[in-house]
């Protein structure tokens, strides 16, 4: 609980540092309370699993790790994306309503309510709509947020019209109450509708194909540090709310889903690794990149008896890849461009930034021993033997994959040279990042 | 410790190159003659017995070893892997650019090759062979040459990753099958025995597509001759000596013993493919008009036949085949040293274009004239005993396919002399200054090898059967 408590004030506590001046201290507030969070985590760690709050959320260990998660890619993504924030000019604004999102990013983790789980929801979207649009002299910035509203309001309400059929049929928000009538009495078809439009809600909000439509323009019109956020904090959020949705209330109902999620995750896959190899902007090849591994997050749904491992190294495994990557792109996109030439020769001018932006890509990729090769080899491992065809659509997509990853690798040390001229941004965060992908997995059997 | 010692000289050199500036060419070279003595004495050390084999649990939950041993056919590689890697490394004849970034992949891309040739450990075998396309990959992309250097690179690197991904989907199916999951080596053998032989036959084919895209084999080499003929000569060296070894070694130490009855019922069409790639290499090479392209397509043929003979899965086929993998090697390295000595000196390759060399360059000729005798498989050299024992092997599958991979040593002949004759001899002698002490230290040497092993080649056979 107290968490969650550190979480939600964290936010109202950024705004009132703005009104008292004290702007320098936001971001150290902010380490201050990721930190606090996690130490929470680390003492509940263990402890009987407790419902509490009127049976509405449950630091069950699942919660806990996905609480840590995402809290050390929040920390990872404040340190790298810290001077960028500030170089806005509004960071309290912008500090502030990250703490709010990230507020329901922590409760998608422990929801055992669906009216809990739409308020997750709501709490992690709505300060995103604003945040999208925060360039607001840009148009596409402007676009973004725009399109991200619409489009996530109209997914919020399909979920919530499915939640509003499943209480119809089992008379109950409650997870455990869900489960246990799934358990015991005949399917009511009136479930099988409101699944269905929760599967669809929740793959709008992760973003897999065919609800994907939105994400590209929405990550690459957003601020290059948002796009950070929402690709790794945010999806990571959905997806496990999504998993603990499933395996907490839906497990009788995954024989009919897991075919409607297998050819959701192909789909994913083919269309996204397909789209990307065809971007010539960087920012918009990497959307691409994040949609396909949201395919690969979904498929975690489809490894039998739940085994959240492999989903949660997959998030932070990813999380870390991308937000490095992001980090590169943004320096790179404000002072040359974002489109593939303005990587030219990245290597001469910075053999650092390259360097770093190499060993994000390949571990995307999934080329081993970096961080992704075994995220990927958790979900592939898990699926073989039940859907060994998909583990081979992966295979051969994770080969597309490679070929755009590589692209920006060949440009980024070929011999042409882009003339502009470019800057380093702060080293540290990026290697303790790449350090991180290379020993990750060293530390899987805890994850 | 021992096994570890020879992973980690060439791994934490290679770091250490990355940072420094000066005479990158010594350190590397001492650190392999290091790492060499260090394993010639594991191995003593072993034979008295000693344990240098290494084995800690990294990941429990998923059976993950990081596991080193050093048997025979280990042994083998890592001799073959230094040796070759030294001769690599010291036959760089100008100034290279980044000279330590280049000689620091060189050795990273050797320590992964060493990891995989030693691994007990299936993910760690998979992991070590995938890893080693990394350095490569940048080996080839910075000092390689050509126009459409990046589009080779990009297609070399897919396509050796798109068949490695097969092993991987292979070994996990095997893995999963367990009651106890884990990688160990024993214990996947094991695990893969126990599946039906149609499974096995799944499993095997997983493997071959791996294998077959590195070794290469038709109809998946498409990408060799043009990454061979752009790559940096030493990048064609590692390549072709050492680096295609891990897929014919990665049959006799993972498609072997974990998939017999695959293989034996479904997986023929592995050998008739194997037999066609020496057929269509061997043609290919006699087609060919520069030296390099020729020894790259000879390369091909060579190991087609080392792939049919092991896939025949008798005991002389294992045999020869890590007896030839050994002999390629240093045939490998050697002649590609050739073609460097002959391209640096006359500018181009083109064999139409030389002639007479031999009359200015007496001492090379002859060198390299027992090299082709080795490369044509001709007795009282390396090449015949494994050839003989491959051949054999092929022959207890079905004599018409072992008389038709024969047909390679007769092509062979022809390409090879061919070559020689066109370069070597013939009325109109080109200018050739003679060969520096140090590439006439490298000819000797590999020309000793060569021999030695043709006259007396129970040394080799006896650690390759050496199984401790």
């Amino acid at each position: 609980m107290i968490i969650l408590l550190i979480s939600a004030l964290l936010g109202v506590a950024l705004l009132a540092l703005e009104i008292f001046k004290l702007r320098s201290w936001m971001m150290p507030l902010m380490l201050i309370s990721f930190m606090a969070i996690l130490a929470g985590t680390a003492i509940q760690w263990g402890l009987a699993e407790n419902i509490m709050n009127q049976n509405m959320i449950s630091m069950d260990a699942f919660a806990l790790k996905g609480i840590s998660i995402l809290t050390i890619l929040a920390a990872f993504w404040l340190v790298t994306q810290h001077k960028n924030i500030q170089a806005t000019g509004n960071s309290s604004d912008l500090y502030a309503l990250i703490a709010f999102s990230f507020c329901g990013a922590l409760l998608m983790t422990n929801f055992t309510n669906l009216v809990m789980l739409f308020l997750a929801i709501e709490i992690l979207s709505i300060p995103l709509y604003v945040l999208a649009a925060s360039k607001r002299g840009d148009q596409l910035s402007n676009e973004s947020g725009f399109k991200y509203f619409l489009l996530g309001s109209v997914a919020s309400s399909i979920l919530l019209f499915g939640i509003a059929l499943i209480y119809g049929a089992t008379a109950s928000f409650d997870l455990y109450t869900i489960h246990h009538f799934m358990a015991t009495q005949n399917t009511h078809p009136w479930i099988m509708v409101g699944l269905v439009m929760m599967l669809v809600g929740f793959a709008f909000k992760i973003s897999a194909a065919p609800f994907h439509f939105w994400a590209p323009d929405v990550y690459q019109g957003a601020p290059t540090p948002i796009t950070g956020w929402m690709a790794t904090v945010v999806k990571g959020a959905a997806i496990i709310g999504m998993f603990r949705l499933f395996a907490g209330a839906f497990e009788g109902a995954m024989s009919t889903f897991a075919g409607i999620i297998a050819i959701m995750v192909t789909l994913t896959l083919i269309i996204a690794n397909g789209m990307a190899t065809l971007q010539h902007n960087v920012k918009r090849m990497l959307a691409f990149s994040g949609i396909s591994h949201a395919g690969f997050l979904l498929s975690t749904l489809l490894i039998p008896g739940f085994a959240s491992q492999a989903l949660m190294f997959y998030i932070l495994g990813y999380g870390i890849a991308s937000l490095i990557a992001f980090t590169i792109m943004q320096n790179v996109g404000s002072q040359i461009g974002e489109e593939l030439h303005a990587f030219e020769g990245l290597a001469k001018k910075s053999p650092f930034s390259a360097a770093m932006m190499t060993i994000a890509l390949l571990s995307m990729a999934g080329i081993p021993p970096l961080a992704g090769f075994f995220g990927k080899y958790y979900i592939i491992s898990g699926l073989m033997g039940h859907y060994t065809w998909l583990t081979i659509i992966m295979v051969l997509t994770s080969v597309v994959g490679m070929y755009y990853y590589l692209k920006v690798i060949f440009v980024m040390y070929g011999k042409s040279e882009n003339g502009a001229s470019y800057t380093e941004n702060g080293k540290l965060y990026p290697i303790l990042g790449a350090i991180a992908l290379l020993t990750l997995f060293a530390f899987s059997a805890f994850i | 410790m021992i096994a570890l010692a020879i992973f980690s000289i060439p791994l934490l050199l290679s770091l250490l190159l990355f940072n420094s500036r000066s005479n990158s060419n010594k350190l590397a070279l001492t650190g392999l003659m290091t790492t060499l003595v260090v394993a010639i004495v594991g191995k003593v050390l072993q034979s008295y017995g000693h344990i240098i084999s290494l084995d800690v649990p990294l990941i429990d939950t998923i059976g993950f070893h990081f596991s080193l041993i050093l048997d025979g056919p280990a042994f083998v590689m890592v001799l073959l892997t230094l040796i070759a890697g030294i001769g690599i490394l010291y036959s760089i004849d100008k100034e290279i650019q980044n000279a330590n970034r280049f000689y620091a992949w060189s050795m990273m891309m050797i320590a992964a090759m060493l990891g995989a040739f030693m691994a007990a450990d299936a993910l760690m075998f998979y992991l070590c062979y995938e890893w080693a396309l990394i350095p490569i990959f940048f080996l080839i992309l910075k000092w390689g040459h050509g126009e459409h250097l990046s589009k080779i690179t990009m297609r070399f690197f897919l396509y050796t990753l798109f068949g490695s991904l097969f092993m991987m989907l292979s070994l996990l199916y095997v893995h999963q099958s367990m009651a106890h999951p884990t990688f160990e080596m024993n214990a996947m053998w094991e695990a893969g025995k126990a599946l039906t032989a149609g499974q096995q036959g799944w499993v095997f084919a997983g493997l071959f597509i791996a294998f077959a895209v590195k070794m290469p084999v038709f109809p998946f080499h498409s990408w060799q001759p043009s990454t061979y003929d752009h790559a940096p000569i030493q990048g064609t060296m590692l390549l072709a000596a050492i680096m295609l070894k891990m897929a014919t070694f990665g049959l006799v130490r993972w498609a072997l013993p974990m998939v017999p009855a695959g293989i034996e019922e479904h997986g023929q069409w592995a050998i008739y493919l194997s037999v066609i790639s020496v057929i269509y290499a061997s043609l290919m090479a006699l087609t060919q008009k520069r030296l390099k392209l020729m020894i790259a397509y000879s390369s091909v043929a060579h190991v087609g036949m080392i792939s049919a003979g092991v896939l025949s899965n008798t005991d002389q086929g294992t045999v020869g085949g890590l007896f030839e993998m050994f002999s390629h090697g240093i045939l490998a390295v050697a002649m590609f040293a050739v073609y460097q000595m002959i391209e640096s000196r006359v500018g181009h390759d083109r064999m139409n274009e030389m002639g007479g060399i031999r009359t200015s360059a007496p001492s090379f000729a002859f060198l390299f004239f027992i090299l082709v005798m080795g490369s044509v498989a001709l007795p009282f050299t390396s090449g015949f005993v494994g050839e003989f024992l491959l051949l054999q092997s092929l022959s207890n599958t079905g004599l018409g396919l072992a008389a038709l991979a024969g047909l390679s040593v007769i092509l062979g002949a022809a390409y090879m002399l061919r070559g020689f004759q066109k370069m070597m001899l013939g009325g109109k002698a080109i200018a050739f200054s003679a060969l520096s002490s140090k590439e006439t230290m490298i000819l000797s040497i590999a020309v000793i090898i060569v021999i030695a092993l043709g006259i007396y080649p129970n040394i080799l056979i006896q650690l390759i059967q050496n199984i401790l």
